[in-house]
């Protein structure tokens, strides 16, 4: 089976950037914060320095942690219809963007900051959309205890969507235990849970190489209970990474080993994605530069060294403002960048509703992105190349200088070999337009009115709310 | 290097549609509508049926033809700055559109016919925009006869830029005046050989067959060592099978079967594998550039071309819309734009409207500052021990900032790519904005561009040859 993908390292550079990595992690380490994970890694053979807190990681640590990594798993559901396979065999499965900090009122069309409501409500839009395949906890809710905001995101996102729901960030050891409690009440108790996690975490080091005490701590507690870990590492080239190609894919190559290393060790045979979402630092402004050119060659080599260590990945973005407001505001070539991340071989990939560079979320956003990405779908699906397909007794039966159009394999074979699009919202894929989103507005409006998510039993919302309650109560003074 | 290109196909998948193809050419052959090619191909081994002719072509033939067909090839150009060496390292080298019959006028925006007066125009456009690397003579020059129009528009294509010229086999004797013509101005056809500043193309018609004309002009160009180009139109559905793998097996075909006929007249002949296949619309008829089964079928062609180590021209680039600007949606636009990710050495279609048939001097603008951009996507980056930077990241050392470090100084320029941010509100899809903008710069580069010129001697010999040779033609 054939499949469209961005090729970008040969053989040799692949070489190249694992050894260099393995190095990294041997010469320079990893600055770890936590002497619960310090010493976690110091027993399974680590150099540890207490003093500088640096751990530095042998070869075969690395090695060993790679060979226990689970190279095919299931992100699972509340609504098993939903369960995903890694890795994909075709077209990853996408997701909404995440961590958020405001949002685009949908009937004022003001930027405000969000509240638990917003948080069900995002979950809820992308249990409708029908290209969503699992949603990430979207937005930050301001109406709760800062400390508890993450508990309260997973709670909000699981009741509201039947899908697999990734929450993007876990504070610490406590808060994870948190998530887990909610989590089991949904499956049904904490086995269960382990059996089938319904979400998934992502707890990444701080670049340049360095583990915060808290989100390791966590992570450690996570992977104890089975749930998926996403090593998403997110750092700058020029800034918080080397500006150089191979620099930058050596030091997030090297932080998502390390990364991996510290899950095998918590949960040997866990299930961990290898994910990036670092771009270049843009150099005139320090931003974030997600348009850059060189993104797609990025992600297309960080797919390549997941692939080679046969990882599940999610490398890659979609999600198509870049402004802070919905609509399609980039050019043609910046767009490209995001559309050119997704032939990296990723598993996963997420940013529906994304707006200015991720700090924003809007529900017409993602409606917009949704419905792009069900065209653009089409180039990363699998084709077939096989000796029946190439048809040579068709070639011979129509002869030469003949038509094809009026032999029946074409009338046969037409629908399955050539992807058709929607052309129905033709004018919703116009760059530098808002023009889409009054249309898109009434689409999530109607959707969060009328959407029904799988229900949950009512007294698990009245346990999860009240396991809750008692939560925040500890953050209230 | 590290350089990001589309893959299709895995290996296996590669050496099937490699050995259907050798099975297509010996088990249904191609049809040759010429007498003097099909006996050159039998005397070479072919299996002639002389009564349908067509010649069916064996393994070692294949094999022969590209042991023999060189790797590397020079485009040369008028002006030698401009000289195109294949393969390309990067993105591929871009020119206009070609033979269009109708453009807008810059003057009156208007819809109407081409003449030679046009063409130069359009060549000295594609002469002082640095984006273009080569040209494909845009226009049809519409006010001379028939039978001589691509000597015309070779000539006037020569006249008005200094760039390599990609133009088309029609017949041997026009394939005769072309080189004869290009050899005055190079100052003889032993220093056209060496420096071919045209090339040509010469399209098997699919599925399968060659016409009389083409091919034997094709003939004559190898000859003279003017590069080739067997630009396969495989168009699934219409002229090869609705199936990807089909028509991957018949566009490899047609190129591998134009190959052998290169080599077979003169080995070492320059050949570059081409192709400008894509589905008919299913709904229309109509070839449809915007399928997205295109990026698909050049990916998987640029994998054929690499396989064999032979210099190809399988990208398109152009916003082709059906009016000026932008008309197209984003999902459509990708289509052609991925197709310039498949490792192509050269592409073509800048100033193209209304599905190739007409042409505009605004497009050519807008095409080519678009390209600037989207190039950036094909960079080269050195992947070695030393961009690698260990030491770097020991220097910065953990939660440290890369800003102030003499190491992002160094190397932000040659790592980072970077757009020219003026240019950004041209790439609105679905748009005209930029069409009076694109329209002003076409004017004044028109005014002021001055095209390094001819000899006036040669220019008057050639203005003989090109009115004998239509007067003989046209008697």
């Amino acid at each position: 089976m054939a499949l469209a993908r961005i090729k970008f390292l040969d053989k040799n550079e692949e070489d190249i950037i694992h050894a260099q990595s393995l190095r990294c992690l041997k010469e320079v380490g990893m600055l770890v914060h936590s002497p619960k994970v310090r010493k976690i890694l110091k027993d399974a053979g680590a150099d540890v320095d207490e003093r500088t807190e640096v751990v530095k990681f042998p070869e075969s640590l690395v090695m060993e942690s790679i060979k226990k990594t689970p190279k095919s798993f299931t992100l699972y559901s509340r609504d098993k219809k939903h369960d995903m396979q890694l890795p994909v065999d075709g077209i990853p499965f996408v997701g909404t963007t995440g961590l958020s900090i405001y949002m685009t009122d949908l009937d004022t069309g003001a930027t405000r900051t969000a509240t638990v409501k917003d948080v069900g409500d995002f979950a809820k839009l992308g249990d409708a959309l029908d290209q969503v395949d699992f949603v990430w906890s979207t937005i930050i809710p301001r109406d709760v205890p800062e400390e508890s905001h993450t508990a309260f995101e997973v709670w909000h996102s699981l009741i509201n969507t039947g899908k697999h729901h990734q929450q993007i960030e876990c504070r610490n050891e406590e808060d994870a235990r948190m998530q887990i409690k909610l989590g089991a009440l949904l499956s049904g108790g904490t086995e269960e849970l382990r059996k089938k996690p319904m979400f998934s975490v992502l707890v990444s080091p701080d670049s340049p190489l360095a583990m915060r005490k808290d989100a390791m701590e966590a992570q450690v507690e996570l992977a104890k209970a089975g749930i998926p870990i996403i090593c998403m590492t997110m750092p700058l080239a020029g800034i918080t990474g080397p500006v150089t190609m191979a620099g930058f894919l050596t030091l997030i190559n090297s932080e998502n080993l390390g990364s991996l290393v510290v899950t095998q060790l918590s949960n040997p045979g866990n299930p961990h994605i290898y994910g990036s979402d670092g771009v270049p630092g843009d150099m005139n402004t320090g931003d974030v530069g997600y348009e850059a050119p060189d993104v797609p060659a990025i992600f297309a080599g960080l797919g390549q060294m997941a692939k080679r260590y046969g990882i599940p990945s999610i490398v890659g973005d979609w999600g198509l403002c870049g402004d802070e407001t919905p609509g399609i505001g980039r050019s043609f070539s910046e767009m490209s960048s995001t559309a050119l991340d997704t032939f990296s071989g990723t598993d996963l990939t997420s940013g529906i509703g994304s707006t200015a560079a991720a700090k924003g979320a809007s529900f017409e956003q993602m409606v917009i992105d949704n419905y792009m990405w069900r065209n653009w779908k089409g180039y990363l699906r699998r084709v077939e190349i096989t000796e029946e397909k190439a048809a040579l007794d068709v070639m011979k039966a129509v002869g030469h200088g003949n038509t094809f159009l009026t032999n029946s394999h074409t009338v046969r074979n037409f629908k399955k070999e050539l992807f058709f699009r929607d052309k129905s919202h033709r004018n919703w894929e116009a760059t530098l337009s808002k023009g889409m989103v009054p249309e898109a507005r009434e689409i999530a409006k109607k959707l969060l009115k009328e959407h029904r998510p799988l229900p949950v039993d009512n007294s698990i919302l009245k346990e999860g709310d009240r396991l809750l309650k008692d939560y925040v109560k500890r953050f209230a003074c | 290097m590290a350089v990001a290109r589309l893959r299709l196909m895995d290996k296996d998948e590669e050496n099937l549609i490699h050995d259907l193809s050798l099975k297509v050419l010996k088990d249904i052959g191609v049809l040759v509508r010429s007498q003097s090619v099909l006996k050159m191909l039998k005397e070479a081994g072919a299996e002639i049926d002389d009564k349908k002719m067509v010649a069916k072509i064996s393994e070692d033939m294949v094999k022969e033809a590209l042991s023999k067909a060189p790797k590397e090839i020079l485009c040369a150009a008028r002006d030698p700055k401009y000289d195109m060496k294949l393969p390309v390292q990067t993105w591929p080298y871009t020119a206009t559109t070609g033979l269009a019959v109708y453009m807008k006028d810059l003057e009156t925006g208007k819809t109407r016919g081409t003449t030679s007066k046009d063409l130069a125009d359009f060549a000295k456009l594609a002469d002082a925009m640095p984006q273009i690397d080569y040209f494909w003579p845009c226009v049809t020059a519409g006010e001379v006869p028939q039978e001589v129009h691509t000597i015309h528009e070779l000539w006037v294509s020569m006249r008005n830029q200094t760039k390599h010229i990609e133009g088309d086999s029609v017949n041997a004797i026009d394939a005769r005046k072309q080189i004869e013509l290009a050899s005055m101005v190079v100052g003889g056809e032993k220093e056209l050989r060496k420096r071919p500043i045209f090339s040509v193309v010469s399209c098997p018609i699919a599925p399968l067959s060659f016409e009389k004309g083409s091919v034997e002009g094709q003939i004559e160009f190898a000859k003279a060592g003017i590069p080739i180009s067997s630009l396969s139109m495989s168009l699934s559905g219409g002229s090869a099978p609705v199936t990807l793998a089909g028509t991957l097996v018949n566009a490899n075909s047609e190129n591998l079967a134009s190959i052998v006929i290169t080599q077979t007249a003169c080995p070492g002949a320059p050949h570059i594998y081409g192709s400008n296949s894509t589905p008919i619309d299913m709904n229309t008829g109509n070839i449809d550039y915007e399928s997205v089964e295109q990026p698909f079928i050049c990916a998987g062609l640029g994998q054929m071309a690499h396989r064999y180590r032979i210099p190809c021209q399988i990208a398109d680039w152009g916003v082709d819309g059906e009016d000026l600007g932008v008309m197209k949606t984003f999902c459509e636009l990708t289509s052609s734009t991925l197709t310039s990710l498949c490792g192509s050495d050269l592409s073509q279609g800048m100033g193209s409207w209304g599905s190739a048939k007409g042409a505009a001097l605004e497009q050519v603008v807008i095409d080519a500052y678009a390209w600037e951009n989207y190039k950036q996507f094909m960079h080269k980056y050195t992947i070695s021990e030393e961009t690698a930077a260990v030491d770097v990241i020991k220097q910065v050392g953990h939660a440290g900032t890369y800003l102030t470090n003499p190491h992002t100084m160094k190397n932000f320029r040659k790592e980072l790519h970077f757009r020219n941010k003026k240019t950004v509100p041209w790439e609105a899809t679905m748009s005209q904005k930029m069409v009076p903008e694109a329209r002003e710069i076409a004017k004044k580069l028109l005014k002021e561009h001055q095209v390094k010129e001819i000899d006036k001697g040669i220019v008057k010999k050639g203005d003989e040859f090109v009115k004998k040779y239509e007067k003989s033609a046209t008697a």
